[in-house]
């Protein structure tokens, strides 16, 4: 399995893409990207329209899907040489991600989430130390932790994830299309706890987004299509 | 807090878990039930008699010679002379013989003519003996002891009369009315066929089968003391020494002077079981394919809910759960599920026998013990889960692939 803070001091390259290219097996469509690579503690902004391929990137970068060619690499690691159970692992240790629909489990409590988080991840930090100090960051009261999910409001969910996501102090921070039910003056909001928090942790966050306005929000904005393109091609090539 | 989750995930689905929980609680409750009336039915059977070396009667089959001696069940094909009993009670390996003389009864319940013989030393169970809950042995010609059952169910008690009918149905046309009998004991209750017994002396059995003015003239004779019948139909048999059994049973059923045939109860018993094997095994069958239709439902109903949680397994998959983790959450929540309706059933099945036990033990003389954790029924448990266990694995591989197959898409 490899170790969270084992190539940490070595690179600092946070994430990096090199000839990807992925295909569908019930489809033709088939989805290559160019090579392109983000520095530890960047925060960026994918943009692109629905069908782009956005998710399908998150996909492939959180180790989820495998690509038929071409390498991910989180910091030195290359996701095509981990097995299925060190990819796991990886997921669980190294990468924090927020769904757009923010996915928690609804039958459990807030508490019972984020633990589940720090249970795959084997994590042995004291969770409840690390919970409590995010609690205010993300503006959120103590009482929530035993309240099941499907009692709180769409911000409380949210804010949940993004605890969740980080709780196991990830390298690298995912996030899809989490503002899309929010007005504006809530989005900005959302948007400046959002990066608050994921500073001081130094994760490095990839934020997906269909949404333009987003962007003021980041120093560093890719368009998918720029670097990702789909192919009617059964064959891949890169 | 994988049990929690699986815990957690039986809970918010409960209206499809609970009626999969009473499924598998009748199921099981069934199994067990049917398991534990096997092995105490068995017990009760086999401890209606002990300490009895050889069963002796005329020739017939070894198992109808134990139904008529032992359980008052069917009839003798013939009797044996009374000078065969005589001469097996003076046999020099013999320590006592107790003589049984069946044919009549008392308002369903078969009439053993027999002697105090069988009060001293018939034994059951774990070789205990037979024990007076009120009154004292047979003493006078028309003194009757009766068996538990027959003086709780007829309501007789100390004093009472008794009239005998010939044959043994419950209805008679034939009544010994001119020779009614005066209840002198009634014994402890003992779970066996004694409970149904009304017991009179051989005499006694001898004289009511008298013309009534022959009765008469031996009564006012004083002649009773020679009141002795030429025919018995059974006789239990105690040896001296257990080794001489086989021999003993050889010079029985080699008897010169009477045709009579000798069996070891032990023998009897193992071929009554043989004989009951066949249908031990239908009921297991048919509990066991009640258990097995309500595991497909149990397997129906975790499959049903893969659809629904194809979300919830890909998050899971998102956070770091392993398709492996997704496999061992499915097998939990098959296990819980089982689990529980195991320990429901064991305490529904031991309230239950509790609670019918007098009711048992009054319409078929079955002592039933309420504590049902034997080695068995552990085993059965255990059984059952692991075929729980092979019937989550359709679910749980479901599981595991669309943990595998999902995509952050979804």
């Amino acid at each position: 399995m490899t170790n969270k803070n084992s190539d940490s001091p070595i690179s600092s390259v946070a994430l990096s893409v090199s000839k990807l290219a992925y295909s569908y097996s019930s489809t033709s469509r088939s989805l290559t990207c160019e090579d392109w690579s983000l520095q530890r503690g960047d925060k960026v902004f994918l943009y692109g329209d629905s069908g782009s391929g956005k998710s399908t990137l998150l996909s492939l970068l959180c180790g989820i899907a495998r690509p038929q060619k071409g390498l991910i690499k989180i910091g030195d690691t290359d996701l095509s040489e981990l097995s299925a159970t060190q990819l796991d692992q990886l997921r669980a240790n190294r990468i924090g991600v927020v769904f757009q629909q923010f996915n928690l489990i609804p039958y459990l409590s807030v508490l019972q989430n984020i633990e589940l988080a720090t249970y795959f991840a084997h994590s042995t930090v004291d969770v409840n130390a690390k919970i409590h100090a995010m609690l205010p960051q993300l503006n959120l009261h103590s009482d929530i932790l035993e309240s099941k999910v499907a009692a709180l409001s769409v911000g409380q969910k949210q804010r949940v994830a993004i605890m969740r996501a980080l709780v196991n102090e990830p390298e690298i921070l995912l996030i899809d299309e989490p503002t899309s039910a929010l007005d504006a003056n809530a989005r900005d909001g959302f948007m400046r706890m959002l990066l608050a928090i994921s500073q001081s942790t130094g994760s490095t966050m990839v934020f997906v987004s269909h949404d333009g306005e987003l962007r003021q929000y980041f120093d560093k904005h890719i368009a998918i299509k720029d670097i990702c393109s789909w192919s009617d091609n059964q064959e891949v090539s890169c | 807090m994988l049990r929690t989750l699986a815990f957690q995930s039986l809970l918010s689905r409960r209206k499809t878990v609970i009626l999969t929980y009473l499924s598998l609680l009748v199921s099981i409750s069934v199994l067990i039930s049917v398991e534990h009336l096997r092995a105490e039915a068995k017990e009760s059977f086999n401890r209606s008699i002990a300490g009895t070396d050889l069963i002796v009667g005329a020739p017939t089959g070894e198992l109808n010679l134990l139904l008529y001696s032992v359980f008052r069940m069917g009839s003798p094909t013939n009797n044996i002379q009374y000078s065969s009993f005589e001469m097996l009670k003076d046999h020099r390996s013999v320590a006592w013989a107790i003589p049984m003389s069946l044919g009549d009864s008392h308002r369903g319940y078969r009439v053993l003519g027999t002697t105090n013989a069988y009060f001293d030393h018939f034994s059951y169970g774990d070789k205990r003996k037979l024990s007076f809950r009120k009154g004292k042995e047979l003493s006078t010609l028309f003194d009757v002891v009766l068996g538990a059952e027959v003086a709780l169910e007829l309501g007789y008690s100390l004093g009472d009369n008794v009239v005998i009918s010939h044959g043994i149905g419950s209805t008679s046309f034939h009544n010994h009315d001119h020779a009614p009998f005066s209840i002198v004991g009634i014994l402890e209750p003992t779970g066996t066929s004694v409970d149904k017994t009304v017991h009179v002396s051989l005499k006694a059995i001898e004289a009511i089968h008298l013309p009534p003015s022959q009765l008469t003239q031996v009564l006012d004779d004083g002649l009773v003391e020679y009141l002795n019948p030429s025919s018995i139909t059974s006789v239990l048999l105690g040896l001296e020494n257990k080794f001489a059994t086989f021999a003993l049973q050889r010079q029985i059923n080699n008897f010169a002077d009477d045709r009579l045939m000798a069996v070891l109860p032990g023998v009897a018993m193992t071929q009554l079981w043989q004989l009951m094997g066949n249908l031990e095994s239908l009921l297991r069958v048919i509990s066991l394919l009640v258990l097995l239709a309500s595991l497909f439902g149990l397997t129906t109903m975790l499959l049903a809910s893969m659809n629904e949680r194809r979300n919830e397994i890909s998050v899971l998959r998102m956070i770091g759960a392993s398709p492996i983790t997704l496999f061992k959450l499915i097998v939990y929540e098959a296990v819980f599920i089982t689990l529980f309706a195991s320990i429901s059933a064991l305490l529904l099945v031991s309230a239950s026998f509790f609670m019918l036990s007098d009711w048992l033990v009054a319409n078929y003389g079955l002592f039933l013990s309420g504590n049902i954790l034997t080695v068995e029924i552990l085993l059965m448990f255990a059984f059952i889960m692991m075929t729980v266990v092979i019937a989550a694995l359709m679910p749980a591989i479901e599981a595991y692939r669309s943990g595998l197959n999902s995509q952050l898409a979804n």
